[in-house]
């Protein structure tokens, strides 16, 4: 049997689809080859040969098991924030908001973590995650009630509710919760809360287990289940969707309310498995909810396509971190290259202008020998 | 008196951003175009002002790097959305996230400060204040008006001939027929890119003008996340106002007041609660938002309909 047939051996199927699979491998390609070499203009404008920092970002994020731990650490919060933006890109709803409800999740876990005491720690820990996603959803409900009962575009409703969430938990961490140290933090979480890591050096915990049940869990309710087909037709068909009777409106609420719950967990994870506490900068540049919201929009709300992307993101953070001690490159550097991949993935530039460039070429080339 | 003066004279140093994004935006969004990237493209040239400025020890240097650095973002923007059909959210959150994180590392790189640059030895916000000879005298508007900066002024030109320019000439028309329906406007042989591609240079121009206006004249020096998402509430702005210019520059001054009152009130509330007072301008808009489409909502037959845009 030969695993590669020529060309001229294939059914006209047979070779639409192999095509299709080229194209959509170049438009992931040749992104991330322009993204990099944007990346590398602007390694060097801060005096760094590309070729170091990028293979010094490889060699520290995957290729020694402590690497491996601490970028899947870092990839943790990703895939949960972005699985949880891809029920609203999906269904064409553009919720910019799981920064703010990652941070309330995160703030009222912290808060749960120390202020129940007396639990046993298998049913604390369930209890934290639960508060985490309780209140995350319930911020979600804002701007999903306004979506859907007023129709308020969405994306200023959720930026704006962003920015409350950062100041109301930084005002509430440093006016009442503070416990007077030079910078404001609440009280450490009890030991019953806390998360077990799987080494003491690194940063993956066994939060990383509940990520992927999450993951597989809404993997399963997307591809075969009759909400997440719903849910697709909602993204492609909104007024359709609804005059065959899919009740759009508490569709909306349900996304929203699902994005909500899953970023309040992530960020009640981030707190009972790495930080122990909550301080207002605990997700930063740019934000774990926005790198999950990145990851998603690259991935186009694929699954697969954010665990891969989520993965990426934890090494190029965890990789940026290092490269900032060891080779003095900006942290922010790493986000220059994600922005330009943003950019570069959004046109698909194989899929929707190839033709026109196999065009161009070949007309160059047969000008050329016409010269010769 | 003197407390209602000097908020008077806030709101109108507040709402000059504000207005300035508002009224270039209005263009592109009535072309039909949801342009997320404004905020980004204020983030720039609010950095390209005051780097340029500082490199060179010239201001004018540093306006015109701004204004070259908005029309070239704005280009990049019509290249990815309008001529290679990208999405208009990705292509604007992908220019949003390069404004955060640009300036970030050429700070570090050049200067080994991420967070801010001071250029108050180039540029003393005091002198870019105007003292207007016959302003001065009259004694209501002498407190209020008069002692604004350049910019200021200019803002009150430019929001008046954009509105002019909107309702009054045939590119207005042609504005108003590309976002209506594009199919008609090819139709009668209106060149709908060529059309959007001027409204994204006119809405470049006005959020350079608002990015210079914020760190060069105001401050003198930029910090990093200067334009404090300005660029989404002037998109709400425009969504209150139905796309009307007029309309939105009202909302522009509504929200340009309450930022206004954030930094008045400040002074009079104890430290600890100051810090909350920075959720006013934002909580506002949901709440004008909410206001403004309320009725709308009720008044729409169909079950669901797409909103505003």
């Amino acid at each position: 049997m030969k695993l590669f047939k020529k060309a001229s051996e294939l059914s006209l199927e047979e070779l639409d689809k192999r095509t299709r699979f080229q194209s959509s491998l170049g438009d992931i390609i040749i992104p991330l080859v322009l993204a990099f070499s944007v990346g590398s203009i602007f390694s060097l404008i801060c005096s760094c040969n590309p070729f170091t920092l990028y293979s010094f970002i490889i060699k520290k994020a995957f290729l020694s098991t402590g690497g491996l731990l601490n970028t899947l650490g870092y990839a943790t919060p990703i895939i949960m924030t972005g699985i949880a933006t891809a029920f609203s890109i999906k269904a064409g709803i553009w919720n910019m908001g799981i920064e703010g409800q990652v941070f309330f999740g995160a703030f009222t876990s912290a808060l749960a973590g120390y202020m129940i005491k007396g639990l046993p720690s298998f049913i604390h820990i369930p209890l934290c995650l639960l508060i985490g996603a309780l209140f995350g959803a319930l911020y979600a409900l804002i701007p999903g009630v306004l979506k859907a009962r007023y129709q308020i575009n969405e994306v200023v409703t959720t930026v704006m509710l962003n920015s409350i969430a950062t100041t109301v938990t930084g005002f509430l961490t440093q006016s009442y919760l503070g416990t007077g140290d030079a910078y404001a933090h609440t009280e450490y979480i009890l030991q019953t809360a806390r998360l077990a890591k799987l080494s003491s050096r690194y940063r993956c915990t066994t939060a990383f287990f509940i990520a992927l049940v999450i993951w597989a869990v809404l993997f399963f309710v997307l591809k075969r289940t009759k909400f997440g087909y719903q849910v697709g037709c909602i993204g492609k068909q909104l007024e359709f969707s609804d005059a065959v009777g899919m009740h759009v409106r508490h569709k909306v609420v349900i996304i929203f309310v699902i994005g909500g719950a899953i970023a309040g967990i992530a960020g009640a994870t981030e707190i009972m498995g790495v930080n122990y506490n909550f301080v207002n900068t605990f997700s930063a540049n740019p934000g774990i909810g926005w790198d999950g919201f990145f990851a998603c929009i690259l991935a186009g709300g694929n699954p697969i396509g954010i665990m891969i992307y989520a993965i990426v993101f934890g090494a190029l953070r965890y990789g940026a971190l290092a490269a900032q001690t060891g080779l003095g490159v900006p942290l922010d550097l790493i986000n220059v290259i994600k922005s330009a991949l943003i950019l570069f993935m959004a046109i698909k530039l194989v899929s929707s202008q190839g033709k026109t460039i196999k065009e161009f070429f070949i007309r160059l080339f047969a000008r050329r020998k016409e010269a010769n | 008196m003197g407390v209602i003066l000097n908020l008077l004279s806030m709101t109108i140093e507040a709402s000059v951003p504000y207005l300035l994004i508002t009224v270039g935006g209005v263009f592109v969004a009535r072309a039909g175009v949801f342009n997320i990237s404004m905020e980004g493209c204020t983030e720039f040239s609010a950095f390209a002002g005051i780097l340029f400025a500082y490199m060179t020890g010239k201001v004018w240097i540093g306006v015109a790097a701004a204004i070259l650095l908005a029309l070239l973002i704005n280009c990049v923007f019509y290249l990815f959305t309008v001529k290679l059909n990208g999405n208009l959210s990705v292509v604007g959150t992908g220019i949003n996230l390069m404004a955060a994180c640009i300036p970030a590392s050429l700070l570090q790189a050049m200067y080994g400060t991420r967070s801010n640059l001071i250029a108050t030895k180039i540029i003393d916000p005091a002198k870019m204040m105007l003292d207007i000879p016959l302003l001065n005298r009259i004694p209501f508007l002498k407190d209020v008006v008069n002692n604004q900066t350049f910019t200021t002024y200019l803002t009150v030109f430019v929001a008046w001939a954009l509105i002019v320019i909107m309702y009054k000439t045939r590119f207005g028309i042609f504005v108003r027929v590309t976002g209506e329906n594009p199919s008609a406007a090819k139709a009668v042989g209106i060149k709908t890119d060529r059309i959007k591609f001027l409204c994204l240079v006119i809405s470049a121009l006005t959020c350079a003008l608002a990015g210079l206006n914020l760190s060069v004249e105001q401050l003198g020096m930029y910090t990093i996340g200067m334009s404090a998402n300005r660029g989404f509430i002037c998109l709400s702005a425009i969504n209150c106002g139905r796309k009307e210019p007029g309309k939105a520059c009202i909302y522009a001054l509504i929200f340009g007041f309450v930022r206004a009152l954030q930094t008045v009130v400040n002074n009079y509330v104890p430290a600890a609660i100051s810090s909350l007072l920075g959720i006013l301008p934002y909580a506002t808009i949901i709440i004008v938002l909410l206001i403004v489409e309320a009725p709308v909502a009720k008044r729409n037959h169909l079950r669901f309909f797409k909103g505003a845009y």
